[in-house]
């Protein structure tokens, strides 16, 4: 039993270790957003700011010329909207496609999923004239309807669902409950582990998107948070202490999605055991 | 005479009841995929049609629509001898060995997590970092790490004896190399999440008993985690293998293709070549190939998942 | 609860969605009434620059004074991103979307879309008011015998020195050097011992015109490509000057090494700001910035030399060039569009006080006080120096380059990096370069 502890002593004490790899670019991130523009680039890297200009930088960021407030707050309702948009019809599409049996199922879910393996760049002239012609351009509801048109969700509940043993579906039905009903009641309490996951994955794509709403927004007071930023810049380069300062507030829900996420995804656990 | 015609009649019920479950399945299924399906249609599949008819064209996007010639095959036969397109494609080809690297360190790391470790929600948050990092703060960290001169891993590398180590991202010999490393190390918050909800997919009484028949920690990795996560697995090494064949923000942010051309990859050059040279037909061209690719390679992929995914 | 909770969010979002496509905004659909005197008439400019640092409030609230009935609506996403905004503009007129006035950073964009039909040729309204472009402009927009747009702000290169370093080095001010002085010059500045490293110059990543140096101020076939587009313009003895120049100061360590320009994707900006080097060979669009802004404060003075030569008898020259402020040719107010660029290109630059146009009335002295004045220190710019390069360069206008020059540059760059980082020699880099160039040239003839 003392073996076993120690050696949990020392592999958490190696990831930890590691893990300050992976927490650097946040650290550099927070640093960069305290200090004065000249300093941010400044090689060898100065973790601890020798000029302060934090006061400064956040508040240029949050109450200068950019109306940072009206991006956060675009960004937080296209993300909202488009991660249960996209949840719903991921969902939904991954029960049909696992667990209900019908003509061509398999053939238009390769279909599906042969739209996440072209890039972007090569469908964006079609897809920027669509948009226009649709009148979508230039609007909240096009950016949402295009981020939840992806199908990676899809594809992870799809496999998560196929996991479910079918015995379950089968009584529930010789019990006469119709598909909703077995999908809601059922089925997706089993699979809220990838649920949170999807619902967590969703939300950061869509809060960290830069190129969609570059291409398919025109208006200042749509922006969101990623383009948003990019105005921190003038014709001879970026100020990185100001865009860094805007990338600090902007990851904070990003981190509150995640921590809470993650407390689902645990809690999947017990009712996942009623298999088999 | 009275019991034939009976089971007649209850075979008829049968064959009924089963036909209209069919219907009633049919029906679900179609509405149950309408929403994703309609949406994936519309806004992807339309537009990978008329690019696909592009492709046989020259058009470029600036001019209109009354400017299409038809140009048949030219812009396919053009690409087998573009050196620019080959080289990204061998580029391409040797970067996809950077997933099952990163599926293999982000499993044991979710494994690690789950079971070995305290504070673990804390170390959940930390290797989740870079997934939520600005791109920026990313690259000007591996820049940094890889400063030719003065940074940590050079030094580390001079320290133990090598004389003259690689400039890294400015070697066009080294440069994919470093591209790679990033990308394995920006992916593993991804896939690591991944496999932790898998893992909290897999019912504890399997190892409870596992554990009462005596068998390792190893041996319960092997025969227990490993194949019931193996749906997962799936998953990921599919969406891995194609994200990186769809690679373009790391490079374009790391290198912009360079140095000399090493790190180009295709979507680069289909960027370079719709946006700055435009030239609509052959981007098209460009990306149909790449789809086709793609397509090709997760099919083979499909078949071979019978061999070892689990439902 | 979970599943009713979401259950009467999926109701909810979908009212949302229809609301939302409802009241969506397209921000743009401002509703264009043909001009008459009566009733004004909305111009779109579209531009790259961030509106409110670069003065574009001011040059509008001027012109509409001058003008009132032309109003002016900048389109611009305003991250100062050239290359984004004319993917934008290009997208644009592929939808068919209204646009009058197009500002383009760089002539290849301008020539590629000259040749795609997207610009109105403004010859017919230059006759009409009289003009003649020679006198009018400094740089020639010429394509095809046609004037397709008009230039804006001037951009000529020099090399800025920090004036503390100089004199540090006991080193007189150059008016008048060549670039075997220019290296002397940096190998006498470099210092690489001591607490702060720093490098006599630096060479920024792009390659016009850092990848050839020497070419860029050549009265004639300054480019990659000859003049008269027929054939690639590497293997000659001045590009062989400008690569020797390149190795010569890697080799001396007096500028910053290129394997660190390229891994670390520097900016010449924090470099010299940073005093991490102390000369620069850059453009007029620094000047503004050498003064101190309340970002980047100016904390030495900075002295203006003009562009080196090869050989000592030759006239001192640097290269002009501009960006392009030209009409969309499906515009559907050309006369107004007309007026706004003549305006800017004259009396607009003036007022935005921020770059030097290219216009030959234009007062000088006055451009360059307004922006001095503007600046946060500015007793950081040695005027005089600005005014004697100015005044003593001979101004070459620089050609316009082929519509495939981004493939062109592209070509040379990958052979410069072979030769400065897997020292590839110098015959082979340029051999290899113009065997492909020609093999471009030729594609396109």
């Amino acid at each position: 039993m003392n073996s076993l502890r120690v050696s949990r002593i020392i592999i958490t004490l190696l990831m930890g270790v590691a893990g300050i790899m992976f927490v650097m670019p946040f650290l550099w991130m927070l640093s960069a957003s305290f200090k004065p523009e000249l300093d941010v680039m400044a090689y060898p890297i100065n973790w601890i700011p020798t000029t302060w200009n934090a006061v400064q930088n956040y508040t240029e960021v949050w109450a200068g010329a950019l109306p940072f407030s009206l991006y956060y707050w675009n960004t937080i309702k296209v993300t909202l909207l488009t991660t249960v948009f996209s949840l719903i019809i991921s969902a939904m599409a991954a029960y049909g496609f696992s667990k209900i049996s019908f003509k061509g199922r398999d053939a238009l879910f390769i279909l599906i999923l042969a739209t996440f393996m072209i890039p972007s760049q090569a469908i964006l002239v079609p897809q920027f004239i669509m948009y226009r012609w649709l009148g979508l351009f230039d609007s909240h509801a096009g950016l949402v309807l295009l981020g939840a048109s992806g199908v990676i969700g899809t594809f992870l509940l799809r496999q998560f669902f196929m996991s479910i043993h079918n015995e379950i579906i089968e009584s529930a039905r010789m019990d006469g409950a119709n598909h909703w009903t077995i999908f809601v009641r059922i089925t997706l309490p089993l699979v809220q582990s990838a649920l949170a996951t999807v619902i967590i994955l969703r939300f950061i794509w869509t809060w960290n998107d830069y190129q969609n709403p570059l291409i398919f927004l025109r208006s200042d007071h749509l922006f969101t948070l990623q383009l948003g930023m990019t105005k921190f810049s003038d014709v001879n380069g970026e100020f990185y202490s100001l865009m860094m300062a805007g990338a600090v507030s902007a990851i904070l829900p990003l981190l509150i999605i995640f921590i809470i996420g993650q407390k689902h995804v645990i809690e999947g656990v017990a009712s996942g055991s009623v298999k088999g | 005479m009275e019991t034939l015609k009976e089971t007649k009649t209850a075979r008829n019920r049968v064959t009924s009841k089963k036909r209209k479950k069919f219907m009633q399945d049919t029906l679900a299924g179609y509405l149950f995929i309408a929403p994703m399906l309609i949406m994936a249609t519309v806004l992807t599949i339309i537009p990978i049609l008329v690019s696909g008819g592009v492709s046989f064209t020259d058009w470029n996007f600036i001019s209109g629509l009354n400017n299409i010639n038809f140009i048949g095959f030219d812009n396919y036969t053009k690409m087998a001898s573009d050196e620019n397109f080959l080289r990204s494609l061998a580029n391409n080809f040797a970067l996809m060995f950077v997933i099952p690297v990163s599926l293999f360190i982000s499993l044991t790391l979710a494994v690690l997590i789950n079971k070995a470790t305290y504070f673990k929600s804390f170390f959940k948050v930390i290797y989740f970092m870079p997934f939520i990092s600005s791109f920026v703060a990313v690259a000007v960290l591996w820049r940094v790490l890889f400063h030719p001169t003065s940074g940590p891993i050079n030094g580390f590398l001079m320290s133990i004896g090598i004389s003259n180590p690689p400039a890294w991202l400015a070697d066009p010999s080294y440069s994919l190399l470093s591209v790679a490393i990033i990308m394995v190390w920006a992916g593993i918050g991804f896939e690591m999440i991944i496999f932790m909800a898998g893992l909290q997919n897999i019912p504890t009484d399997l190892y409870e008993a596992a554990d009462i028949d005596g068998a390792s920690k190893i041996r319960q990795f092997f025969k227990i985690t490993i194949p019931l996560l193996s749906p997962t697995t799936f998953f990921l090494l599919i969406t891995g293998i194609v994200g990186s064949f769809k690679v373009f923000d790391l490079i374009m942010i790391l290198t912009s293709g360079g140095p000399a051309g090493s790190t180009s990859v295709i979507v680069f050059y289909l960027y370079e070549v719709a946006f700055i040279q435009l030239k609509s037909g052959y981007a098209s061209a460009i990306g149909i190939v790449l789809l086709l690719l793609i397509l090709v390679i997760t099919f083979v992929q499909w078949i071979g998942q019978k061999k070892w995914v689990n439902y | 609860m979970f599943m009713k909770w979401m259950k009467s969010s999926a109701i909810v979002l979908t009212a949302g969605a229809m609301l939302l496509a409802g009241c969506s905004s397209t921000g743009t659909t401002k509703t264009v009434t043909k001009g008459s005197d009566a009733e004004p008439v909305t111009i779109k400019v579209n531009t790259w620059y961030n509106l409110e640092n670069e003065n574009f409030d001011l040059v509008k609230q001027e012109f509409e004074k001058t003008y009132p009935n032309i109003k002016v609506e900048f389109v611009s996403s305003g991250d100062n991103n050239a290359a984004e905004q004319v993917k934008k503009v290009d997208l644009a007129a592929a939808s068919g979307e209204e646009m009058d006035v197009i500002m383009f950073s760089q002539p290849s964009f301008y020539v590629q879309r000259v040749a795609l039909g997207m610009l109105e040729p403004l010859d017919d309204y230059l006759n009409k008011e009289g003009l003649k472009f020679e006198d009018e402009y400094v740089v020639n927009t010429q394509v095809n015998g046609k004037y397709y747009g008009l230039p804006g702000k001037s951009v000529n290169f020099f090399v800025a020195i920090n004036e503390d370093h100089l004199k540090e080095a006991g080193l007189p001010v150059p008016t008048d050097w060549t670039w075997d002085e220019y290296l002397d010059y940096a190998n006498k500045m470099t210092k690489l011992d001591g607490e702060k490293k720093r490098y006599g110059t630096y060479f920024h990543s792009w390659t016009y015109p850092y990848a050839m140096v020497a070419m860029g101020n050549q009265p004639e076939n300054a480019y990659l490509v000859t003049d008269d587009y027929k054939s690639a313009n590497i293997t000659n003895p001045i590009m062989r000057k400008s690569l020797e120049v390149r190795l010569q100061a890697e080799k001396d360590k007096s500028a910053t090494p290129y394997t660190e320009v390229i891994s670390q994707k520097l900016n010449y900006r924090p470099q010299y700001f940073n005093q991490d080097v102390s000369m620069i060979l850059t453009g007029t669009f620094f000047i503004p910035e050498v003064g101190g802004t309340d970002k980047v404060p100016a904390t030495f003075k900075t002295v203006f030399t003009p562009y080196p030569k090869v050989n000592k008898e030759d006239t001192i020259t640097t290269p002009v060039n501009s960006d392009y402020l030209t009409m969309y040719s499906k515009s559907k107010h050309k006369e107004e569009a007309y007026t706004f660029i003549r305006w800017f290109t004259t009396e607009g630059l003036m007022v935005q006080g921020r770059n030097i146009p290219s216009w030959k009335k234009a007062n000088m002295e006055e451009v360059l006080d307004k922006i001095i004045a503007a600046t946060a220190n500015p007793e950081m710019i040695d005027k005089e120096s600005v005014l004697n390069f100015l005044k003593n360069s001979f101004m070459i206008p620089a050609i316009n380059p082929p519509a495939y020059s981004a493939e062109v540059e592209k070509m040379m760059q990958e052979e410069f990096d072979l030769l400065m980082l897997k020292g590839q020699d110098i015959d082979t880099t340029m051999n290899t370069a113009q065997e492909k160039i020609q093999k471009l040239i030729d594609s396109n003839k």
